[in-house]
């Protein structure tokens, strides 16, 4: 009875998995460890308007069960002064492209192991042509890292209960960040910083909530102290991921109204993360939907709420009940689930699941259409059409 | 705030009507149209039940919590003294009234109470057999406790639950027991609620074997039957729940719950550790299940959209007393508390075009062990009034069926504001003379 599509795998398999995934790991982490100069992880930016360009990343998981695609080929772009959203379900890869960006996916089994992440920098210059140049991220090593990770690039956790320290108080662990990015700064200065940094989040008594400890506060004031944090270094991109998952609606609404804000005053770009179609739409100017490792739409929000393409997004869409929407029709649900990100094949992976599938969709993955300037989608019903026209 | 509140249950949208109700002798007369119906209720209580009509012109007999429509024997007859076969008999499934229950938090040496935490504090409501209440707030507000105070995992402090015509407040663990297949609960998070060692067919049927539902030998086709109407293929029988993703799961925990035949199930925020897609998915087992099988539901969710494409009647609540009850649509259309408003625009539309005015609330939710005096929300409120601060508000049915707790809609203490101003003064100005005098020590 026992069909082969499931986690199943005999001992000899497993072998081979655990043979196969050393060798990986000790390639990759050698590839780490060895020296490089400036020269070695700089390139030029492709716009001089972008923060960090994202390019043909792919981020493996060795597992036992085999190596899991995490993020398999993704591209986007994310400008200056924008807020991009990142829409998918769990498990689709938004987490692992931000942790990525970070250097912070979980290693040795954890691994980018293709594709660049060009980040903006004022320290190096332009080239000949004027174009601007940029560290690579995914060649960088770790030691410059840290002079990045936390000033130019800060990350929101989703859960403000666990991504603070307990036993330190809210200022120590405020000042720190200044203390590690500007070292000649002296403890006053750093906590009038951080008293400064803790008023501009809203927080009432800045003064009191700098003495206090963690758990002292609540869910909502835990995550303005994040967004505090994270913005006291000045920096140039936030990585927000689903800042209000754990957070209730009414303070949902605060910390989204103090994201804004803040974006806008500081000037700085956002990388928003969440599953909530709906802070999306009220967040981004750019959205990019990924499922299973993969970006299968990306644009700006009027085109992705407005004129949604992939057969994903708009079920997404429809499947959300709205406060507006009858009650008495029954739900659209798309049917069925994730595939199994272990060993997928290579063709469209909503396949199984799509209302609209056509025999076209059993071949190859589909490439991304350009549908307009600003919209992209991966489906061969776009393609066709295109074919149509010319 | 007044002590008896009996909130009316009109979730029958279909009623047209006025309601009568039968005399002592059992008896009521309803008039449709041209036609008379003599109503007969025969069996312990016969006194009280609601008589009424529905759109389709049948005639309608419900029985209340406390009575129940079992014992009992409906005859109707119409004006010519013939026996009339198509009507429906219903009842209120479930009532609470006044229910309290209080978490001790500190205790004298002798073990006297002397503080405690309200978590929930005189809340009453109807439910009718088939239909579906939300319980909506925001964490800590005490619906989790609610559920599970009507299920008597925890014991009240205070109100009567009425079930199915028992009242089953004060009854003991081991008489509790008759009534755990009529109440089922369905949990929040599908990943610590499966026992991991048990197989899916096992989990399923260990209930059905305890409590002797089907024979021993159909055991094994009933729980494939259950798990059919579950969306659960049949090979899953054998298998451990660690091989399922979240959505099969909660398919799991409904089918164990929907095994054992309950007539009310609690469902304790079912969808909201579940991804857009699959939460459809489940949504829509939800309803089709209530369909066939005429569930009720409590339904205890945050999030609002959910709540409004699933339920008939809603109960917002705030720091363990409901702000506000009434139909869905009603209290959708026309939201009447500001914390109910605040709610409602919090919740972010999927689309970038649209503008709200939204109302933020200012603050977070304050400690349950210390509410605030008055109306327990009036320190995040943005049409507080200075008689919020010290007096509670009564419930007030503002339209019919659409009950909400607020000054503003009092007409008793809206057309006396400045009474009430002068005594919240007089009120201060004691406080400041206390504080003096204890200074002064």
């Amino acid at each position: 009875m026992r069909n082969r599509n499931t986690n199943y795998i005999s001992i000899k398999e497993s072998r081979q998995i655990l043979k196969h995934n050393i060798r990986q790991m000790k390639y990759y982490e050698a590839l780490k460890r060895r020296k490089r100069n400036v020269e070695d992880y700089t390139t030029t930016m492709r716009d001089n308007n972008n923060v960090v360009e994202i390019d043909g990343l792919k981020t493996v998981f060795f597992t036992d069960n085999g190596t899991v695609m995490s993020v398999n080929g993704v591209s986007f772009d994310i400008p200056k002064n924008k807020v991009v959203g990142v829409v998918g379900e769990s498990g689709c890869g938004k987490s692992v492209t931000s942790l990525s960006i970070m250097q912070l996916v979980q290693a040795p089994q954890g691994q980018v192991v293709e594709g660049q992440i060009r980040f903006n920098t004022d320290d190096l210059g332009t080239d000949e042509q004027g174009r601007k140049l940029a560290y690579d991220i995914v060649q960088m090593p770790t030691s410059e890292m840290y002079k990045i990770r936390g000033k130019d690039i800060t990350m929101i956790f989703q859960e403000p209960m666990t991504s603070l320290n307990p036993v330190f108080t809210i200022g120590n662990q405020m000042d720190e960040v200044l203390f590690v990015h500007m070292p000649d700064i002296t403890a006053e200065d750093a906590k009038a910083h951080s008293i400064e940094m803790l008023e501009k989040v809203g927080i009432a008594m800045p003064e009191r909530v700098y003495n206090s400890y963690p758990h002292e506060l609540s869910g909502g004031m835990r995550q303005r102290v994040m967004i505090a944090m994270a913005l006291s270094g000045n920096p140039k991109l936030i990585i927000a991921d689903e800042p209000t998952t754990a957070l209730d609606v009414t303070i949902q609404a605060q910390i989204l109204e103090l994201l804004k804000e803040l974006q806008k005053s500081q000037g700085c770009s956002i990388m928003l993360i969440t599953h909530d179609l709906g802070v999306i739409a009220e967040m981004a100017d750019e959205v990019v939907v990924m499922y299973a490792g993969r970006v299968i739409e990306k644009g700006t929000a009027s085109d992705i709420f407005h004129n949604p393409l992939h057969p994903y997004t708009i079920g997404l869409q429809k499947s959300k009940p709205l406060i507006t929407s009858p009650s008495d029709q029954p739900l659209f649900s798309i049917p069925g689930q994730v595939p199994n990100p272990i060993n997928l094949p290579d063709c469209c992976y909503f396949k199984n699941r799509c209302n609209r599938c056509t025999e076209k969709c059993n071949g190859k993955y589909p490439e991304t259409v350009k549908v307009s300037d600003t919209h992209y989608v991966a489906c061969y019903l776009y393609d066709q059409e295109e074919k149509h026209n010319g | 705030m007044a002590k008896k509140v009996k909130v009316q249950s009109v979730t029958d949208s279909n009623i047209t009507s006025p309601v009568v109700f039968t005399d002592a002798n059992g008896v009521a007369v309803i008039q449709s149209g041209k036609t008379r119906y003599t109503v007969e209720v025969k069996g312990e209580k016969s006194e009280g039940a609601e008589v009424s009509l529905l759109k389709d012109g049948r005639v309608k007999v419900k029985f209340s919590a406390d009575v129940g429509k079992k014992n009992h024997t409906v005859t109707v007859t119409d004006g010519k003294g013939n026996a009339v076969e198509d009507f429906v008999v219903s009842e209120d499934i479930l009532e609470v009234r006044n229910l309290k229950k209080y978490f001790p938090l500190t205790r004298s040496l002798f073990g006297k109470v002397l503080s405690s935490l309200k978590a929930v504090d005189d809340v009453s409501f109807t439910l009718e057999e088939g239909t579906t209440i939300g319980v909506v707030g925001e964490s800590g507000c005490g619906k989790t406790t609610l559920g599970r105070t009507i299920l008597k995992l925890y014991d009240s402090d205070g109100g009567k639950i009425y079930f199915d015509g028992d009242d089953i407040t004060d009854l003991k663990r081991s008489e509790m027991i008759k009534y755990r297949t009529d109440i089922q609960l369905i949990f929040q998070d599908p990943y610590s609620s499966l026992p991991p060692r048990m197989t899916v067919g096992n989990i399923i049927a260990e209930a059905v074997r305890v409590h002797n539902i089907v024979p021993k030998s159909e055991i094994k086709n009933y729980v494939h039957k259950i798990m059919k109407q579950c969306g659960l293929q049949r090979h899953y029988y054998d298998r451990y729940p660690h091989e399922f993703s979240g959505g099969q799961r909660q398919r799991i925990c409904i089918a164990r719950a929907l095994a054992v035949k309950p007539k009310l199930v609690i469902c304790d925020e079912p969808v909201s550790a579940l991804d857009v897609s699959i939460q459809a998915q489940i949504i829509n087992l939800l309803k089709k299940l209530q369909k066939t099988e005429g569930l009720t539901y409590v339904f205890i969710s945050h999030d609002l959209s959910v709540v409004k494409y699933i339920t008939d009647k809603i109960m917002v609540m705030y720091l363990g007393n409901v702000m506000e009850t009434g139909e869905t649509d009603e209290i959708f259309d026309n939201p009447l508390h500001p914390y109910t408003k605040a709610l409602f625009s919090a919740v972010p539309v999927p689309d970038p075009d649209v503008k709200m005015d939204r109302i933020i609330l200012g603050g977070d939710i304050p400690s349950p062990a210390n509410p605030p005096e008055g109306c327990k929300f009036h320190t995040r409120c943005n049409q507080c009034m200075n008689v919020c601060k010290f007096k509670q508000p009564q419930y007030i049915e503002h339209v019919k069926g659409h009950f909400v707790a607020c000054h503003l809609y009092d007409e008793e203490v809206m057309s006396h504001l400045d009474r009430y101003e002068k005594e919240y003064r007089e009120l201060l100005a004691a406080k400041e003379q206390e504080e003096k005098n204890e200074k002064e020590k």
